[in-house]
């Protein structure tokens, strides 16, 4: 076999992997479809009202995770005091932060200390000192010993007086009637889903005034914008499309709402990886296999939390390395379940889904780019392969953007202005020409910085979503 | 041999973008439509408002008020959306319904013979929303059709059971009895006291989910008048309903005879004791102090959470837990004790 065979071989060897991956992209993109379809312009806020005045409705305990957040954790929390959801109780947990996060929360909702019994349901570090909110009963803060977010967590986890829980990122601003939503499913459900998901979206562009939502918009910075049809592509297809037939491993850290009896006898969010959100959702896939339960795991279009993203190249590169680090670590943690015929789909589906197209499609596509520049010098058939290549990955990347953008606008429609669909459009289309080689090549870089065993994944920076 | 491919792929790109591009001009049109609809509803309703109020208040409907566009017919389905929440006399209730029925009754009847579920599924929720009794009868008739889901089907009986339809305790003991205690449970809970009690009488003959959502009812009533109910009962049943039973005598918070219920303190399960611990807090019988005392040390938390709670119902509560802290040795008894000393605020 000479160089030539090798590097034809090699160019096949991209294309039938793309082919692959676009052919599972379209089935899961056309299970999203009839989804949506089937509850097109169903007056959903008419449909959550039923639960606005059930006093049956499940009481949820809200777990704040803050480290260092002095700057928008009252915000933050103001947003949380006025959703509209009949019981709750929120938990801050102050991980250990080394700036004024704690003393502004104590000085701003008039905190005193208790003493709590706190039952050791999953493994935290200690807890120094429990507050409660003298004007508001239903806020407390626990202060304990830096243990990293899945460490508060579990702190949170252990004190919670509630039977759901719902972790939350100290920066993210709430809809409303977001635990209506997320709620629903799982008392429709009979609590036969016991975990569930909301869709999240991106506050940077959008108007924010203290912990609310006033005018939704794009922002300007073209790396948001591309961020934003990310999140909206992997939200309405990806998602969707998994959670019609509980394939779902991912629901985002961010705003997630899960029954504690199963968090707590999977044993709560795991300490030692960076992808905690991730791995828990499959340890409990995991678990009702072992324990052949017929439970479920949902994924919820509509509810939508909103959360800043990084502006800059420097944070959001970080920001992808570790993703996919975690994502490997959760993949890992498991393995086992990966062709395993005691896990059913999961380990047939979901599993081979993300080893093969999540975690090693970058080092396939990042060959695929490779090979296309270099071609551009070698020219004769690798040319032709080239283009090839390249139009695959148009299909692959831009394309279905392009139909996710149009997907959203048909059924949710969040963003008001055409100007801004537009702009949507418009920019998904360049995707594969230079956003998605950007993000591919940080998630390689992450699998490198992996090889070569470093750990910590620098701090990300945040300027605060809410004026 | 690869032209060919090129070839294949460019064409589908092309195909492809075409489809795309005739979409986003679909949806653009249908944008710009939709905002000018919302434009004009939202007018109108500004200008609708103080005549709907109106009619709504004294009875009188006005001609003006009139619903023979899709914009009209909009802007009055939310102006009446937003008074259905708002307003609480029954006479105004009554006017609205009456409103809403000359106004969009045709309109809900057409639309839910639709062959879009959403379609359907929308005119439920406003027929349950505005009160309909008027469309009972096209309704009833949702359950007689083939190919209705069973969100549909949960729909309808909510609302036959929120119209007090006489027909309920047969369709739920008989057709639809395979439903689970929260469905049946959300659709009784809109049913009047004449109504739940014929559950109530006709308790025996329900399947087992029925009946547990009758017990958590009648808890959630606390009503004397179930007493003498919910105490047979419990002293009829094992197992799941006996708990139940016994969670709806603790929610009522009184039995005739509280000596026959603390066996229970020793009971196996975990969800009894911590339920009689409730019931004797409730009761407030001196006489149980002890139990309560000893359950501080119960291996479950929620017993010895609850048991605490029940002894602090009691006048001389704190002091008697302070005197738990200052003696026993049992480290989760003294937690609790603490615990419930130290409860600054009121906690649900």
């Amino acid at each position: 076999m000479n160089l030539q065979d090798i590097s034809i071989f090699f160019a096949w060897f991209i294309m039938v992997y793309m082919i692959i991956v676009i052919s599972f992209y379209s089935v899961v993109m056309l299970i999203s479809v009839i989804q949506l379809r089937k509850e097109y312009k169903l007056d959903r806020e008419k449909s959550y009202n039923d639960y606005t005045e059930d006093i049956y409705t499940k009481p949820v305990s809200i777990i704040v995770p803050a480290f260092n957040e002095e700057a928008g954790i009252v915000h933050s929390i103001r947003s949380l005091l006025s959703i509209n959801y009949p019981v709750f109780e929120i938990v801050v947990v102050n991980d250990g932060s080394s700036d004024r996060t704690m003393e502004r929360l104590i000085e701003h909702y008039d905190m005193k200390e208790i003493q709590k019994v706190i039952r050791k349901q999953v493994e935290s570090n200690p807890i120094k000192k429990v507050y409660q909110s003298q004007v508001l009963p239903s806020l407390f803060l626990i202060d304990k010993d830096n243990g990293g977010k899945a460490d508060a967590l579990n702190a949170g986890l252990n004190f919670s007086h509630y039977p759901y829980v719902c972790s939350l990122d100290g920066d993210s601003v709430l809809e409303r009637d977001a635990f209506l939503k997320v709620m629903k499913p799982i008392i429709d459900s009979n609590e036969e889903v016991i975990a569930s998901g909301g869709s999240i979206r991106i506050a940077n562009g959008c108007e924010i005034r203290n912990g609310e939502v006033l005018k939704i918009g794009l922002a300007k910075n073209p790396l948001v914008i591309m961020q934003v049809i990310e999140y909206l592509r992997a939200f309405l297809m990806g998602r969707i499309g998994l959670s019609r037939h509980n394939l779902l491993l991912i629901i985002s850290g961010a705003f997630g709402v899960f029954s504690k009896q199963w968090v707590v006898q999977a044993g709560g969010y795991r300490r030692d990886t960076v992808g905690e959100d991730m791995e828990l959702v499959v340890r409990i896939h995991r678990l009702l296999k072992e324990t052949r339960t017929k439970k479920r795991i949902v994924y919820v279009p509509d509810p939508v939390c909103w959360t800043e993203v990084p502006e800059s190249m420097k944070y959001l590169r970080r920001q992808r390395r570790r993703w996919h680090r975690g994502l490997f670590e959760s993949l890992w943690i498991h393995r086992k379940l990966t062709f395993n015929p005691k896990y059913g789909p999961i380990g047939f589906i979901s599993f081979p889904y993300f080893w093969i197209v999540e975690f090693l499609g970058p080092i396939v596509e990042l060959s695929g780019y490779f090979y296309i520049v270099i071609s551009l010098f070698a020219g004769g058939i690798y040319l032709e392969f080239a283009i090839l290549i390249f139009l695959l990955s148009c299909l692959y990347g831009s394309l279905f953007s392009a139909f996710a953008i149009l997907l959203e606008e048909w059924s949710l429609r969040k963003y008001p202005r055409i100007s801004d669909l537009l702009k949507l459009f418009f920019y998904s289309l360049t995707e594969t020409i230079w956003y998605r080689p950007l993000t591919v090549f940080w998630r390689c870089q992450g699998i490198w910085q992996m090889l070569r065993g470093e750990t910590g994944w620098g701090e990300m920076k945040r300027k605060g979503v809410s004026e | 041999m690869i032209r060919d491919e090129i070839q294949f792929l460019v064409t589908a790109f092309t195909v492809l973008s075409a489809i795309l591009i005739v979409m986003l001009f679909y949806l653009i049109g249908r944008k710009a439509a939709e905002n000018r609809l919302r434009k004009r509803v939202e007018g109108l309703k500004r200008s609708m408002n103080e005549k709907m109020l109106h009619s709504i208040l004294t009875g009188d409907f006005l001609r003006s008020l009139q619903t023979d566009t899709k914009v009209k017919k909009l802007a009055m389905e939310e102006l009446l959306s937003h008074y259905a929440e708002l307003l609480e006399g029954t006479e105004e209730k009554v006017n609205l319904n009456r409103l809403a029925e000359s106004r969009l009754g045709s309109h809900y009847r057409k639309n839910l013979r639709s062959l879009k579920w959403s379609t359907r599924m929308n005119a439920l929720f406003h027929i349950e929303a505005f009160r309909m009794d008027g469309l009972k009868d096209e309704v009833f008739r949702m359950l007689e059709r083939r190919r209705v889901t069973k969100e549909e089907k949960l729909r309808t009986l909510t609302i036959l059971s929120q119209f007090q339809s006489r027909e309920m305790f047969e369709l739920l003991t008989v057709k639809y009895c395979g439903l689970s205690y929260l469905e049946f449970r959300n659709i009784l809970s809109r049913l009047d006291s004449g109504g739940f009690d014929l559950f109530v009488l006709g308790y025996h003959s329900c399947p087992l989910e029925l009946k547990f959502a009758i017990l958590d009812l009648v808890g959630m009533k606390k009503d004397l008048k179930y007493l003498s109910f919910a105490e047979s009962v419990f002293s009829a049943s094992s197992g799941e309903e006996r708990v139940r039973a016994l969670k709806a005598l603790s929610s009522i918070g009184h039995v005739r005879k509280l000596e026959r219920y603390l066996p229970l303190f020793e009971s196996g399960n975990w969800q009894e004791r911590m339920l009689t611990a409730r019931l004797a807090g409730a009761m407030k019988a001196e006489a149980v102090l002890p139990n309560l005392v000893k359950l501080l040390q119960d291996p479950s938390w929620w017993v010895r959470s609850q048991a605490g709670q029940a002894i602090t119902m009691f006048p001389q509560g704190k002091n008697i837990l302070q005197g738990v802290m200052d003696e026993t040795s049992d480290t989760f008894a003294r937690d609790m004790a603490w615990e419930w000393i130290n409860k600054g605020v009121n906690q649900s």
